[in-house]
């Protein structure tokens, strides 16, 4: 076999592992896997990287405190929003 | 502030229901209880604070303005994701760092690098402490292009399939698959090499 799997097979790898096939389809992919060593190792490799992302993303917080962030979107929403009628609190109300 | 300790006992349902109603300051408690989690999402696509920053808030901009299709049907905290994760795609589309799948699939046909790598060992992220495991995918993120980096966040830490992603990025499903494969082949190489990198 040649060095590198073909890619539609590549694909079909890929699309087993992360239970995108139907049933059927998984099923008549099965012995591929098992019947080939390449094919194998293209499984263990992806099946690690996906273990290895899996709730390890870092986590990240708003650079800004929440009366700073929540003040542009405030800001944002009364220049340009129909959206909810805002209900208008007494700090809020303009007199005319 | 009485009013804000008196939200915090309500739930998401309840404060997105008054927020319908014109309540922004259930609308502030909503974007107080998850505004870290959509910049979180935002940084993770656009790898840029200040970008990250501007996109979570003009997402909450969104919300509010389309809080009358919030139905319920997936949690408050999904539904506003998926508007930042639209508006990250919209704005990487604008910077051309999103290419056109035309280009993608001629990449593709020919054969991208990361097709021709040999498997790199049996799992580059073995033995590795959690926060070094974490930095180090960090860093690899980096790395890799807004195409091949936003597939991977979708579908691994966003969990979402094939075809949801496909929607989100206005491509085929067939590029999906391609730019995601590509994107572990490329993600597998970066941690190996940082592992190397840092036994030597």
């Amino acid at each position: 076999m040649n060095d590198h799997l073909e890619l539609n097979l590549e694909l079909e790898l890929q699309a087993w592992l992360d239970g995108e096939l139907s049933a059927p389809k998984a099923r008549r992919t099965d012995p591929k896997i098992v019947g080939d060593e390449e094919a194998s190792r293209l499984i263990t490799e992806m099946q690690a990287i996906k273990s290895a992302l899996a709730g390890n993303e870092t986590a990240r917080t708003v650079p800004e405190p929440r009366a700073m962030y929540w003040s542009k979107i405030e800001r944002q929403i009364q220049r340009q929003a129909p959206g909810p009628r805002p209900v208008q609190t007494p700090r809020q109300a303009v007199w005319s | 502030m009485q009013s804000q300790q008196d939200k915090s006992g309500l739930s998401d349902a309840d404060l997105a229901r008054a927020a319908q109603k014109g309540d922004m300051g259930a609308f502030e408690e909503l974007v107080a209880r998850h505004r870290d989690k959509i910049y979180a999402r935002a940084y993770s696509m656009v790898r840029n604070e200040e970008e990250a920053l501007d996109l979570s808030q003009e997402a909450w901009v969104k919300g509010w303005q389309r809080l009358a299709q919030f139905q319920g049907e997936a949690s408050f905290a999904t539904w506003m994701t998926r508007i930042v994760i639209n508006l990250c795609v919209d704005e990487l589309r604008k910077q051309k760092r999103l290419r056109a799948e035309s280009i993608e699939m001629l990449e593709g046909e020919s054969g991208g690098v990361e097709r021709y790598m040999p498997v790199t060992m049996p799992n580059p992220a073995a033995g590795l402490e959690r926060t070094e495991l974490r930095r180090r995918i960090d860093r690899a993120l980096d790395q890799l292009s807004a195409e091949h980096r936003t597939v991977l966040v979708l579908h691994e830490f966003e969990g979402l399939g094939y075809r949801e992603i496909a929607g989100h990025m206005g491509c085929s499903i067939g590029t999906v698959m391609s730019r995601l494969f590509y994107a572990r082949r490329r993600m597998a190489l970066l941690l190996a090499g940082l592992k190397r990198e840092n036994e030597e």
